[in-house]
């Protein structure tokens, strides 16, 4: 660890800070990206009844108990969603809950190995990111989902005066963990073994030549997070979808590997190229994403 | 009832609040993650050798193994030896900041690079000046470094490999500057608090700016070689065998007019005997040569002098300018030869008398060079020098034996197509060859010492450079900016001509690491590109090209 990871770190603390505490004077909260097919059964309870905290948080099986545990709502206010009920207003229903969750975001890697010099003139790397994720264990309020990524990115920069790029394609598989202690809120935990195709070019004008380096190597992200409902679209108790604003911090190690260059040739070249050897790279490093997903 | 209302009222409206907040808290918290995350992305910086671009003042130079070249702007020497498959093995050694010079030694085993460092130097961390040296193998690897006390640019290397000297040169500029100041660096022995050993010379008002290190002299107290160095208007001797000992300087200005030595020449006379040795110095539009007899200290003064030794100047008036010096044999003895072109005469000068005769040539001749070692003497061990001209379509053989009525033997001229503007050697086993290259670059000549033939070879561009091969079998020739490079069979003089892909800046045949040969042009684009070929069978086909190799191999 050094100085460079100062910044990243200051970062993870600010927003760890600010996430309010769970109250278990909150009503229930609204299904996460995750869903299960058990809490369906909970869902077809009468529309005008809604769960007590503590029924929410114990996760009721059976409707016949989820039917016993009725409250009248008299005037009901969509604007409040306070630690206690207002006189007279009835409880949310806990929302259906999704299976399956999209997202399309942005992931930004600090890397600080010197290898990524020739690529980047500073140290962050960004992606877009495209993320799947199907909540196959849904508890209350922790899940459990199985995703994939790709995550897509160039830098490009001069080095000694030639145009280089870096491009790296990251397949990842994911196992995330959530809990979601208020409606709008679920915080996560992620681990994401992935495989990492990376490519250099470098463009040498007055040689006329752009020299290539295409290698793989393994990357594991640990990473954690919160997620934000802005919104959803259908019935409160059963969202056809949800929308949400994600952001996650976390570390990804990646293994090291040479980058040897030389032209790209096709079959009719008859010349023999040599390899240029750049610096080894470990593309590893902080890593923030930020996201805007969809869960249906 | 108005009362519970408004308690009422309060009620829902700070319940809102808390709603409110409640609501905003993980909104926060999302956004100020996302937020400063982002301002996170454009921290941090890279190396700065990654923004420096490929400068024009990249050096190139042969050693044994490898191609060397030294490139400023990343502060190392990239040394490239050649493995059996004609693929490099690329070597990177640092040198330092602020790159000063750089120079191989004669027989291209070891490359010496100096460098200032930083300039001034501020803080603890800030390089100092400094000398590398590198091992030209076909391992290269740096095996010595000395520091500098000052950051100087002039560098001059013995040609036995022994010393380095480190002068002032015109490019540098210091605030105070003495122009006399040399630092010698035995490259023999390391660093040490005696080695580099800066001296300063006794000067009459000028500086230094050429270097000659002798052979072995015979010289009153012991063979020893001595440092000649030429200033603007004097010369000075070193010891080398104490360099700690104050030099001698001999002023040659004794009136209004400086004179400017503007070469040397050295003789160690017979080998048994210790006071004959000579030095010769040449002046600048002057008539007359000063040579210096180098004699023992007159007795009486050995306790005021440091030195063994000490030079006596002669004035030896040669009847003309002289272009070049030389030392010869003849039947009748050691001579100072001295070419006068001005009058077309070789004057052959008796320095132990300074009686001199003429040698008349018939045409005016610049250059001399012996070439006994390779021709064979004459009869009495006489010497046999080679003439030639930048001037004139001539060369001349001059036997140096004496006929009677005439100092020498004979004056065999030959003439050639164009002038010569100069002469290179040709390693063993072709010792006998040297190469003769015309003003215009395009007319070559190689020319045969022991049948005194010359070949004539042509080439259809002009600024076309010749490169004798270390092994003497061939010479390789191409033009600057030309693509194309020749190998000249010296057996057969058969040309093989190749295309490459780029022009050419520079060519060196050096040594693989299985013991063959491999040629290594380098290609002045970009970030420089390299083709390899096999120097003894150059193909296209098994040729091998880098591409962009300085923006690697760090």
């Amino acid at each position: 660890m050094n100085r460079r990871h100062a910044p990243l770190l200051a970062t993870a603390l600010l927003g760890l800070l600010s996430i309010s505490r769970p109250s278990l004077a909150q009503p229930a909260a609204e299904p996460t990206l995750s869903a299960t097919t058990d809490s369906r059964e909970a869902a077809t309870a009468p529309a005008s009844a809604v769960l007590d905290q503590s029924d929410a948080l114990t996760a009721p099986k059976s409707p016949a108990v989820a039917a016993a545990v009725v409250a009248t709502r008299s005037a009901p206010d969509p604007a409040i969603d306070s630690t206690e009920p207002a006189p007279g207003t009835a409880r949310k229903e806990r929302p259906v809950p999704h299976l399956i969750a999209t997202e399309i975001g942005l992931r930004m890697t600090y890397i600080v190995h010197e290898g990524f010099d020739p690529y980047a003139e500073k140290n962050g790397y960004g992606q877009v990111s495209l993320a799947g994720a199907y909540t196959f264990w849904q508890g209350t309020p922790i899940s459990v989902a199985a995703g994939a990524e790709w995550n897509f990115g160039v830098a490009r920069a001069e080095a000694r005066g030639d145009a280089t790029a870096l491009t790296i394609h990251r397949l990842a598989a994911s196992l995330q963990v959530r809990y979601a202690p208020v409606r709008r809120l679920s915080m996560f935990a992620k681990l994401a073994p992935a495989a990492l195709h990376i490519r250099g070019d470098i463009e040498d004008i007055e040689l006329s030549q752009t020299l290539e380096a295409r290698t793989w190597t393994w990357a594991l992200d640990a990473t954690g997070g919160a997620a934000l409902l802005l919104g959803s679209a259908g019935r409160d108790d059963r969202p056809s979808a949800s929308f949400w604003f994600s952001v996650e911090l976390g570390y990804s190690f990646a293994g090291e590997v040479e980058m040897m260059y030389r032209p790209d040739s096709d079959e009719d070249e008859v010349r023999h190229f040599g390899d240029v050897r750049l610096p080894n790279i470990r593309p590893s490093g902080f890593l923030n994403r930020f996201a805007f997903g969809v869960s249906f | 009832m108005s009362a519970a209302r408004t308690r009422d009222a309060m009620l829902a409206t700070s319940t809102r609040f808390r709603a409110l907040r409640t609501a905003l808290a993980p909104s926060l918290a999302v956004t100020s993650l996302a937020v400063t995350s982002l301002a996170t992305f454009g921290c941090g910086v890279r190396e700065e050798v990654w923004s420096r671009p490929v400068g024009a003042s990249v050096a190139l130079m042969g050693l044994r193994g490898a191609a060397a070249i030294v490139d400023p702007e990343a502060e190392r020497a990239l040394l490239f030896p050649v493995e059996r498959d004609l693929t490099l093995a690329p070597v990177s050694i640092p040198i330092g900041r602020g790159f000063a010079a750089a120079k191989t030694t004669r027989d291209r085993e070891q490359l010496i690079v100096l460098s200032r460092g930083d300039v001034p130097r501020r803080t603890a961390g800030d390089q100092g000046p400094s000398m590398v040296v590198i091992g030209g193998g076909t391992s290269p690897v740096a095996t010595a470094r000395y520091t500098l006390s000052d950051p100087l640019s002039g560098l001059s290397i013995d040609p036995a490999s022994t010393f380095a000297v480190v002068y002032p040169s015109a490019s540098d500029s210091s605030f105070v500057q003495n122009p006399n100041e040399l630092v010698l660096i035995d490259l023999t022995k390391p660093g040490g608090p005696e080695n580099p050993l800066p001296t300063s010379l006794r000067s009459f008002g000028g500086r230094p700016k050429s270097f000659t290190f002798t052979e072995p002299l015979s010289l009153p107290g012991g063979s020893r070689r001595l440092l000649v160095v030429e200033t603007d208007r004097d010369v000075a001797l070193l010891d080398l065998s104490e360099p700690a000992k104050p030099e001698i300087t001999v002023k040659l200005t004794g009136g209004p007019q400086a004179l400017e030595p503007v070469g040397v020449t050295v003789s160690d006379g017979e080998p048994e005997v210790d006071d004959d040795a000579r030095i010769a110095v040449r002046l600048k539009d002057d008539p007359n040569v000063i040579v210096l007899d180098l004699l023992p200290t007159p007795a009486g003064e050995e306790s005021a002098s440091p030195h063994s030794f000490r030079p006596t100047p002669n004035i030896v008036y040669v009847g003309g300018t002289p272009t070049d010096l030389a030392f010869v044999r003849t039947d009748g003895g050691l001579r100072l030869a001295a070419l006068v072109p001005s009058r077309g005469v070789l004057t052959l000068v008796d320095p132990a008398t300074g009686i001199g005769s003429d040698v008349e040539l018939g045409a005016p001749y610049e250059r001399i060079s012996i070439v006994t070692d390779v021709v064979g003497g004459t009869t009495n061990g006489s010497d046999v020098a080679l003439l030639w001209s930048g001037s004139s379509a001539n060369i001349a053989f001059v036997q140096l034996g004496v006929t009677v009525g005439k100092p020498y033997k004979s004056v065999e001229p030959l003439e050639l197509a164009q002038p010569v503007s100069a002469v290179l050697d040709v390693p063993a086993p072709n010792s006998h060859l040297k190469i003769l290259a015309a003003p215009d670059g395009r007319s070559f000549v190689v020319l045969n010492l022991l049948s005194r033939t010359a070949a004539p070879i042509l080439a259809s561009e002009g600024g076309t450079r010749v490169t004798p091969a270390p092994d003497g079998a061939r010479a390789w020739m191409f033009a600057l900016s030309s693509s194309s490079v020749a190998l000249l069979d010296l057996e057969s003089l058969h040309p093989k001509n190749i295309v490459l892909s780029y022009p050419i800046q520079d060519v060196f045949d050096v040594e693989r690491r299985d013991g063959g040969r491999a040629l290594i042009a380098v290609h002045p684009l970009g970030a420089l590109g390299l083709t390899v070929l096999d120097a003894k069978s150059p193909s296209l086909e098994t040729a091998i090209e880098y591409i962009a190799v300085l923006v690697g191999e760090f």
